[in-house]
């Protein structure tokens, strides 16, 4: 049976009475074509529709293969910053320098004693900073030999009793008698001997002997040290002697 | 490929430990005690830090920093005998 294409309007053989369309392909531009009128309202050649949509579809299926190709990229980003790395940034941004409890208490008495006693550590009078100078050598050598061995796990009793010999003679001295009565570390140094010469009477039948001191101690000779560090040099222990000269 | 890891080995001194502890743990520094010294009083510490990680870095510029004020007040020369050092 011929009949004409609803859409193309060219004759072809029907097999079927209700066949309309010569082809599936007509079939479906006609189809398109109708659409196009309901949704725009004018009638426009179904080629240019199929055209549109084909390029539509070019245009999605670029967009999805793009999708796929930024998408893995965006999840290994993502997978790069798990929460432990952002939370690490957070930190990076928030960090503040952590100072030492320590080194702040030595700063602090450093700098509150530097202003009151630097000064009085420098005498006009020649005789006098004699004195100084010398009983600053020796308590200075005696300071890093205390603060030495505080830090090991223990001396020998001769040890301490060699270095608690050196304080009661400093103190014994001439030069220690002359000092004038602002000397700085002369309160200190007297009961410094009165603790060593403790711990050697408390520990007088061991071999070994430790000798901790406590923080405020630890700091106090710390500071001290760094005082006489700026007036007098540093001599060997060995090459000093404690009594008068 | 150049490897963003790095190491340092620290002497950390008793009196500081805490300090320097507590700036590894705050930012998860990866650490190992290496040494210790009995007698000097001090831990020998390798601290592993991500290399152009601004946090790891400044903690490590922290720590040295502590380290470094720590020696100038405590030291002028690494003792090894009371006697003769």
């Amino acid at each position: 049976m011929i009949k004409t294409c609803t859409y193309c309007k060219k004759e072809f053989d029907a097999k079927r009475i209700d066949k309309n369309y010569c082809s599936a392909s007509c079939r479906q531009l006609n189809h398109l074509q109708r659409k196009a009128v309901e949704m725009f309202g004018v009638s426009v050649k179904a080629e240019n529709v199929k055209a549109s949509i084909d390029t539509l579809s070019e245009n999605a299926k670029t967009d999805e293969q793009n999708v796929k190709t930024v998408l893995p990229e965006v999840l290994k980003e993502e997978e790069q910053t798990p929460a432990i790395v952002k939370e690490k940034k957070e930190i990076e941004k928030e960090y503040r320098n952590m100072p030492s409890r320590f080194i702040e208490e030595v700063t602090a008495m450093y700098k509150s004693r530097s202003v009151k006693h630097s000064h009085k550590l420098i005498s006009e009078d020649k005789l006098i900073n004699k004195n100084l100078v010398w009983i600053n050598i020796r308590l200075r050598c005696l300071l890093e030999a205390v603060l030495f061995i505080s830090e090991r796990n223990s001396l020998s009793l001769g040890d301490l009793i060699e270095i608690t010999n050196a304080f009661i003679n400093l103190i014994k001295s001439e030069q220690f008698k002359k000092l004038p009565e602002n000397y700085p570390y002369r309160f200190f140094v007297k009961d410094f001997r009165n603790k060593l010469k403790r711990v050697c009477i408390e520990n007088s039948d061991a071999e070994d002997v430790p000798l901790k001191l406590n923080r405020k101690l630890k700091i106090e000779l710390i500071v001290y040290r760094c005082e006489l560090r700026e007036v007098v040099t540093k001599i060997k222990f060995s090459e000093l002697n404690f009594k008068n000269e | 490929m150049e490897d963003k890891n790095r190491f340092k080995t620290l002497s950390v001194p008793l009196d500081v430990l805490i300090d320097v502890v507590s700036i590894i743990k705050e930012t998860e520094l990866q650490n190992e005690i290496t040494g210790v010294n009995v007698n000097r009083s001090f831990i020998e510490l390798k601290i592993e830090y991500q290399n152009g990680l601004g946090y790891h870095q400044r903690a490590i510029e922290n720590i040295e920093s502590i380290l470094d004020d720590y020696n100038h007040y405590r030291f002028e020369e690494l003792e090894t005998d009371w006697r003769n050092s």
